[in-house]
């Protein structure tokens, strides 16, 4: 699977602010990050952009949850194909597991160290097998 | 980028995010005093909101002891009923969470030395200290001290080379335009909105009233202002000071209000003006007044010589009374009226008040500013090119000979249904003027007066940088400065008060019945 952009999808701007740092070489490989404040905008960034492989999405916004976006979208076939991260605070294993039945494809916990979330973003869009992970992806 | 590379990064970004947040709840929960209830609920919720983010942003971060006490405040602003009690609660979590962002601070040394007892607002780092930007400044005034005399030499060269100096005159020119802008723009970075005070000293407002069961709001005039920074730290220093002093010896307590026919609620109006060469900062409240008599028993009793003020007044701001009386102000940090003459005399202003007994007491402080950047409108009158700030131009037009009256010694110019005084500035400066053919007036006010002035031809606006200690004019009346144009010409600045405040004896408009 290839990696050509990213959606971030977080009501904070201190985190798109984090995620553009952490993404820096990627970015310089070519892939493209995007940003949405909210479900909404996130939408608008969908339609706007048809390369969006990956999707980062923080689980707790105000108006329209992260779970509630990530219903909507897999109910629109055209998106069967983008990758879902989940990203939750601890103690919330509801949503986490909530999340992975509704179609995410992998979750990360706050706080994480960046080179985590890079990781787990190759693993998910890179063509090599899945192989165990510490508590990213759900082995099925 | 490296994990360690990222957070540090991120740092900077999440401390002054933190920190304008911050200063918005604060500004919020001040708020809920004049609100009604439905207002307040929706300040609670906004309250809400930013604590969250903020306790997300610092989770993430990795402050987790930071982030658990952001967690208790927005839990307590989910319970509290927004009263004068939970308000008090709200500010000083607040004031809680601000320490424990210092402590991330990675120049937290810098910060202490910087918290001094009176600060009002605490300056977050700059990336270029301010002696660095005066020691700038000063090359900078080099600088234009070497253009003014190449702008001379040019001019007596002009015989001798002939048509050949135009080769000079357009490099020279544009070097001296450049000059200019550089020169204006290091300025302003000196500049820092007055705006800033504007939160701290309303939670002083806030904290002194409940301290001294007084009911007190706040109100500031002038502060779309911009100060230099040397203005700003004297102001940030005294103007708490005077408020807190308003509130602990001006306003009364509610019932003594009440009784005296006064809104229970008093008042205090903080007002900044900026005239041409300085800054005056009013502090008014509708208080009790000063009491003279008063005055003077307590400072005989505390052993202060009572003859030597000419104004019974100013015994408050001398060192014997006033550090006696304050000790309780400032919780024995011993900050009194005299720290404030001390602080406002060293950048050469003046500090004095007045008061009417029952009514009000006002401060005043007046800073001589000797540097601004003021808006101007030029004119021609002959060879010499006049500014005036466009503040002070109320009207320009060609003169209308009809308008034109002589009256006694005098002339007035009929204007807008008025009789202006008019003035022939080409008289005033070249002593060439006959009040009269052509040209263009223009109505300047000052205060409330008005004066008419001919002069030959309008010009353009322009922002001139003026610097008072080089450019003084010693033996002109009307003027206070002069200043290099950006067309390398000298203008002279004309300082509206001055020339309206000398000229008024000859006006015909004042000696009128």
């Amino acid at each position: 699977m290839p990696l050509r952009k990213i959606l971030i999808v977080d009501d904070s701007q201190l985190l798109h602010k984090m995620y553009d740092l952490i993404f820096v070489k990627l970015k310089m490989s070519g892939t493209g990050v995007v940003h949405a404040n909210n479900g909404q905008e996130a939408f608008t960034q969908l339609h706007q952009h048809s390369d969006i492989d990956i999707i980062l999405l923080d689980i707790n916004m105000p108006v329209m949850s992260g779970l509630e976006f990530l219903q909507l979208l897999r109910k629109n076939a055209a998106f069967d194909k983008v990758k879902v991260i989940i990203i939750s605070t601890e103690g919330k294993e509801h949503d986490i597991n909530k999340g992975l039945e509704m179609g995410a494809q992998a979750y990360i916990t706050k706080p994480f160290q960046p080179s985590e979330i890079i990781a787990l973003v190759l693993k998910l869009t890179s063509t090599a097998p899945p192989s165990p992970s510490p508590g990213g992806i759900p082995s099925r | 980028m490296e994990n360690e590379e990222i957070f540090s990064e991120l740092l900077n970004f999440f401390l002054g995010e933190s920190q304008e947040r911050l200063e918005t709840i604060e500004s919020l929960a001040l708020s809920t005093a004049e609100a009604s209830p439905e207002r307040k609920k929706e300040i609670k919720d906004e309250i809400k909101r930013e604590l969250h983010t903020l306790k997300g942003n610092a989770g993430m971060m990795g402050f987790s002891e930071l982030r658990e006490e952001i967690h208790g405040a927005e839990t307590f602003v989910l319970g509290t009923e927004l009263d004068e009690q939970g308000l008090k609660e709200i500010l000083a979590r607040i004031e809680s969470i601000r320490r424990g962002l210092k402590k991330h601070s990675p120049d937290k040394g810098e910060e202490d030395s910087d918290a001094s007892a009176g600060q009002l607002y605490q300056l977050s780092s700059v990336r270029i200290s301010f002696d660095e930007l005066e020691r700038i400044l000063e090359r900078m005034s080099d600088i234009l001290v070497l253009r003014n005399r190449m702008l001379e030499t040019l001019g007596a060269c002009r015989e001798s080379i002939g048509d050949k100096i135009e080769v000079f005159e357009t490099p020279a020119l544009n070097l001296n335009k450049a000059l200019t802008v550089l020169t204006k723009d290091i300025l302003r970075l000196r500049l820092i909105p007055l705006d800033l005070i504007q939160l701290p000293l309303k939670k002083i407002v806030f904290e002194e009233s409940a301290k001294r069961k007084k009911k007190a709001r706040l109100e500031m005039q002038g502060l779309g202002e911009s100060l230099d920074k040397s203005v700003f730290d004297v102001i940030n220093e005294v103007l708490g000071h005077i408020v807190r002093n308003s509130i602990a010896h001006g306003i009364e307590d509610p019932a003594a209000r009440a009784a005296k026919g006064k809104d229970e609620t008093g008042t205090i109006i903080v007002s900044v003006r900026t005239l041409l060469e300085e800054i005056v900062i009013t502090v008014t409240d509708d208080g009790k007044g000063i009491d003279e008599a008063q005055i003077i028993e307590k400072a005989k009793s505390l052993g202060v010589e009572v003859n030597s003020f000419q104004n019974a007044l100013d015994i408050i701001f001398s060192q014997g009374y006033s550090t006696a009386e304050e000790v309780d102000i400032s919780a024995g940090r011993g900050f009194g009226l005299s720290a404030v003459q001390l602080a406002v005399s060293r950048i050469g202003g003046r500090v004095s008040v007045q008061s009417e007994k029952d009514r009000s007491t006002t401060f005043m402080i007046r800073l001589p500013l000797n540097l601004t950047i003021i808006t101007a409108m030029l004119f021609k009158v002959g060879e010499l090119t006049v500014a005036f700030p466009v503040s002070s131009v109320v009207h320009v037009e060609r003169t209308r000979e009809k308008a034109l009256h002589s009256v006694n010694n005098s002339y007035v110019y009929l204007w807008n249904g008025q009789s202006v005084h008019l003035l022939d500035l080409r008289e005033l400066l070249s002593g060439k003027g006959d009040h009269g053919a052509g040209g263009f007036v223009v109505i300047i006010k000052s205060e409330e007066k008005q004066k008419a002035l001919l002069l030959d031809d309008v010009r353009n606006i322009e922002d001139i940088a003026v610097r008072k200690n080089d450019l003084a004019l010693d033996n002109s009346p009307y003027f206070s400065a002069c200043t290099i144009l950006s067309d390398g010409r000298v203008g002279l600045i004309v300082d509206p008060s001055l020339i309206i405040e000398k000229t008024a004896s000859v006006d015909p408009q004042s000696t009128a019945p």
